[in-house]
């Protein structure tokens, strides 16, 4: 009996510690592995998936998208669930533009999937996204709808990534980046993933618009026009830069580097500009009242033995040999190495030096792009050779600019003496469009008084008039003003021989100054000077621009005839260094062969339209007023058949064509 | 009229199968709302790339190497600085920028 019930007892002990393991080890389950065993359950029927933001669109000051993400698809098809393959083969094939025997080969050749990598847009891939045996695998992918048009200035994506890694893409990464979404799919025994719209974690958001101050259309002008002017000179690089003097807004950037492809080298590559920087070593020496407009150095035949305090005299010799006395002004309209770097001497180191500072060389602009280089300008004493640095800065060498540093700093004597920051974002705005940010013109500080830079704007006239080295980038009735610099090309501790930067520094047009242009040649072959490469080129690409419907171009301010012609302005800028005259051409300009007192008869445009009448009036040499609504003329004063002298103006009454129609 | 046991029961059943309806035809409307969504986003991926191509092909139509191939075909050529002038639009005022 006692053995029984100790049976009985180790019976009870035995399920008493065996529920309790079972308790245990269900509270373990439960409690202490219980969140770990639910989140491996949800893994198995539920997976996690990365919404990817939109990129934002970059576009140009038009709002003509420059680059934007759009929806692309890579294509696979199962065979296995494929009932008629040559039916969808040939469907596929009429869809992506794929052979569709090819297709139906890959699809009899027993894979398990066949892949089209593609990438292919949505309109591509409509008509075969519901088929069986079709999977699309989607993707955002960064497009240029304006193919590869300011594409150095925009930058590049990582490989594979969205991430922005240079240019505008770079710098700006973070605005057009947006914020990924997340959501959580649904996925069955098979794995197959189901769209939950209960499970959307996160709703992806779509990163900010950037407006850039580019003008597509000038952008075009610069890229094709430098394209072919290196092609023409067998030149290696080279750099367009329009800027607007009165914001700093960049107008168009092109940069070709031979052998690279996205090299912005109008950012990035600093040159020694050469004569082009003669202008700033004139603006020291004006701002220092360090001479004046009777000062004339000698021109020394064109060779000056320098002499140095160290006992070793080198030369400095100019292209255009000057036998007599230079002003200052004649030094730039001639461009004489020698007289710069004798007036430069009348400057303390400090003087020049703070100088070309204030102009910005030796400093990063600012202007919203990576990798911006700085220039070079030494720092007195310490990095300056005694006799030489200075003389060699008065000329342009001994200094490196970017394109964009010397545009920048033109553009101080084109607005009137003010340094602005250049920009190249003129606003953010947000998906919904709402403007985040918006440019508006960063002064750095005034480098000089408004007198000083009509004074330098004048010794620029005189840099594109017959007797200058710029006469060849001169635009007829549109005037511009602009300096040349053909500067050797430091390679090896020294110059090279025939190794030159070409390059025009220009304002334009002179008067009311809309655009500061740069054009740099770097290496033309054969005609190398500045004078017969960049300064052509200038002129080309501004006419181009004139002809054009550039949206950052104020045309109305070009229109009636308050337009000042290099042809008609004095020869010597000399004589405008007290007060520039302000020369008034009418239209039409009469030849100098035509007589005064020519008399013209008023030709009958009645009834034809405004363009047509305008030009017909023009074209026999008289001048035309415009009155009333856009249409076509109904009179004219004086009447048609009348004798007018040469040049009166002739004023055309207009009327909308629809005001003019009879009623029935 | 008191309740009794299977009215409880009958009543219970009727509230779980009200609510079981209800929630079946939220889910199955939220499905149909989500297929329409992704059809109307569909729509605008096939637009979106359609304005690009469009895009694209205006203005490559209206680039400069285009025109300027086409009017050099056609005996055309830029016109210099000497040959335009900028006329001024009636009633235009040509103030500062």
């Amino acid at each position: 009996m006692a053995k029984a019930a100790a049976r009985l007892g180790f019976i009870r002990f035995c399920l008493t510690a065996g529920i309790l393991a079972v308790i245990a080890r269900a509270a373990q389950l439960q409690l202490v592995e219980g969140a770990d065993f639910a989140r491996r359950a949800e893994r198995g029927r539920t997976e996690s998936e990365v919404l990817p933001a939109r990129r934002g669109t970059i576009y140009d000051r038009a709002m003509l998208p420059l680059a934007e993400t759009q929806e692309a698809y890579h294509v696979s098809l199962a065979p296995e669930q494929i009932e008629n393959r040559a039916a969808l083969a040939r469907r596929v094939a009429q869809a992506l533009g794929e052979d569709s025997r090819s297709i139906a080969a890959r699809l009899a050749s027993g894979a398990r999937s066949v892949y089209f990598f593609g990438p292919y847009t949505a309109l591509q891939v409509q008509h075969i996204r519901s088929l069986d045996g079709v999977a699309l695998e989607p993707f955002l992918r960064r497009i240029h709808p304006m193919g590869d048009l300011a594409d150095r200035t925009l930058g590049i994506l990582a490989p594979d990534s969205a991430v922005g890694v240079a240019g505008v893409e770079g710098a700006l990464d973070s605005l057009l980046a947006g914020t990924p979404g997340e959501t959580v799919r649904l996925l069955d025994h098979r794995g197959n993933a189901f769209d939950s719209p209960a499970r959307l974690v996160r709703e992806p958001v779509a990163g900010n618009n950037v407006v850039l101050t580019i003008d597509a259309r000038l952008q075009e002008i610069a890229e094709r026009g430098l394209d072919k002017a290196l092609q023409d000179a067998k030149a290696s690089s080279g750099d367009v830069v329009f800027l607007d003097p009165a914001t700093g807004e960049l107008l168009a950037v092109a940069s070709r580097v031979e052998g690279e492809r996205s090299s912005a080298s109008a950012f990035t590559t600093p040159y020694e500009p050469g004569s082009t920087a003669k202008l700033f070593t004139a603006a020291a020496l004006l701002l220092n009242h360090a001479v004046d407009s009777n000062d004339v150095v000698s021109g020394e035949d064109g060779d000056w033995l320098v002499p140095t305090t160290y006992g070793r005299p080198y030369h400095i010799r100019d292209a255009h040999k000057e036998s007599g006395t230079l002003t200052l002004a004649k030094a730039i309209e001639v461009s004489s190495n020698i007289a710069m770097a004798k007036f430069a001497r009348r400057l303390s180191n400090a003087q020049l030096y703070d100088a070309l500072r204030a102009f910005g060389f030796g400093a990063m602009t600012g202007v919203e792009f990576p990798a911006e280089a700085r220039g070079t300008l030494p720092h007195p004493p310490s990095e300056w050779i005694k006799d030489y640095t200075l003389e060699s800065l008065s000329r342009g060498y001994a200094l490196s600019v970017t394109a964009i540093q010397l545009a920048s700093a033109y553009a101080v004597i084109a607005n009137g003496g003010v340094l602005y920051t250049p920009a190249l974002v003129k606003e953010i705005r947000s998906p919904d469009g709402t403007v985040l940010y918006r440019h508006a013109p960063e002064a750095v500080r005034r480098v000089l008084p408004e007198s000083l830079a009509a004074t330098l704007r004048g010794y620029l006239k005189g840099a594109v008039s017959s007797e200058g080295t710029g006469e060849q980038g001169q635009i007829q009735n549109y005037a511009l003003v602009g300096k040349t610099g053909t500067a050797k090309i430091a390679s090896g501790g020294g110059y090279g021989a025939g190794q030159y930067t070409a390059s025009f520094a220009s304002i334009w047009p002179a008067d009311r100054p809309q655009i500061v242009a740069v054009v740099k040649i770097d290496r033309p072959q054969g005609s190398y000077y500045a004078a017969q490469t960049a300064a052509p080129l200038t002129r080309q690409l501004l006419e181009e621009a004139l002809a054009a419907r550039a949206d950052a171009l104020q045309l109305g301010q070009l229109a009636g005839p308050a337009v000042a012609t290099a042809a008609s302005a004095p020869a010597s800028a000399a004589a405008d260094l007290k007060s520039p005259p302000v020369v008034r051409v009418s239209w039409p300009v009469a030849s100098r062969d035509s007589a005064p007192t020519a008399r013209l008869k008023v030709p009958d445009v009645l009834g034809t339209d405004i363009r047509a009448a305008s030009s017909k009036v023009f074209g026999t040499g008289l001048r035309v007023r415009l009155s009333g609504e856009p249409g076509i003329v109904i009179r004219t004063d004086p009447a048609a058949g009348t004798d007018v002298p040469a040049g009166q103006p002739v004023t055309l009454f207009t009327a909308s064509e629809r005001t003019t129609q009879p009623h029935d | 009229m008191q309740l009794r046991g299977r009215h409880w029961v009958v009543l219970w059943l009727i509230a779980f199968l009200v609510v079981a309806t209800i929630v079946i035809g939220r889910q199955t409307r939220a499905h149909l709302v989500a297929g329409q969504l992704r059809e109307a986003r569909e729509r605008r991926r096939v637009l979106e790339a359609e304005m690009a191509e469009l895009t694209r092909a205006i203005q490559q139509a209206s680039s400069r190497d285009v025109i300027s191939g086409k009017a050099a075909a056609l005996g055309m050529r830029v016109a210099t600085g000497a040959e335009i002038t900028v006329l001024p639009a009636p009633g235009a005022v040509t103030g500062d920028r």
